[in-house]
């Protein structure tokens, strides 16, 4: 049996060989906001959080996993201001690969959020592996530079 | 939101009509940022096996359904 701390919850999962730290999510604990698309870390769609680091779940054995895992499920209610700018600005439209782009920036927001906001090259730099096939991301980067901008205005 | 949309949307709200012109949010925006929309991938069916039974007509009203094959 491998524990897992996901979310904050403890998990006892018998893990299968190499399976994925997103089988396991998905399969196992029911957590499918985490979604699977290429299945080889290029698409960034099953982003999760590992002690706050941004992680490929696809290509993680969960077999390794002793870190604390956040997910989408997780994090949502963290970042509800950047959600509600995802949704006005249209930042997406099928909102497949929505899920891990929110994953990834919330890691980005935690670090850029005591900062003075972030450049828009530095977000697309950030978040170059997380693929869209519907906005063509300029809603998304420009979604994150303004919550990040409002955010370190709030703290200030 | 800048300045000039915010006045925009202030002049078209007062307008009879309040959602012709003025951006809208996806109407399940809040399930589909919080990773609780299913996807196909996502459903859980209990089923072994599964089949898609297409129409071989794009507009009628769905009588029966033949199972025989499967």
């Amino acid at each position: 049996m491998h524990r897992f701390k996901i979310n904050g919850a403890q998990f006892e999962v018998e893990v299968r060989g190499a399976e994925s730290l997103a089988a396991v999510l998905r399969d196992r604990v029911g957590l499918t906001g985490t979604k699977l698309a290429c299945e080889r870390g290029e698409c960034g769609a099953c982003t999760v959080l590992i002690d706050g680091r941004p992680t490929m779940s696809c290509i993680q054995p969960a077999a390794l996993v002793s870190g604390e895992v956040e997910t989408i499920e997780g994090v949502a209610e963290e970042i509800l201001d950047l959600r509600e700018e995802f949704a006005d600005r249209g930042a997406f439209q099928c909102g497949f690969c929505t899920p891990g782009q929110l994953v990834r920036a919330t890691a980005l927001l935690r670090e850029e959020a005591a900062r003075a906001g972030i450049a828009a090259n530095e977000v697309r730099h950030q978040m170059s592996g997380n693929i869209c096939r519907c906005t063509g991301y300029q809603a998304i980067v420009a979604a994150v530079v303004d919550v990040a901008e409002r955010r370190a205005g709030a703290d200030a | 939101m800048s300045q000039q949309t915010d006045q925009q949307t202030d002049e078209r709200a007062s307008r009879p009509s309040t959602y012709v012109g003025t951006s809208q949010r996806p109407h399940d925006w809040a399930a589909r940022t919080d990773g609780s929309t299913l996807f196909a991938a996502d459903l859980r069916m209990s089923a072994l096996r599964a089949a898609v039974l297409r129409s071989p007509h794009p507009y009628a009203e769905i009588v029966s359904l033949d199972t025989s094959r499967a």
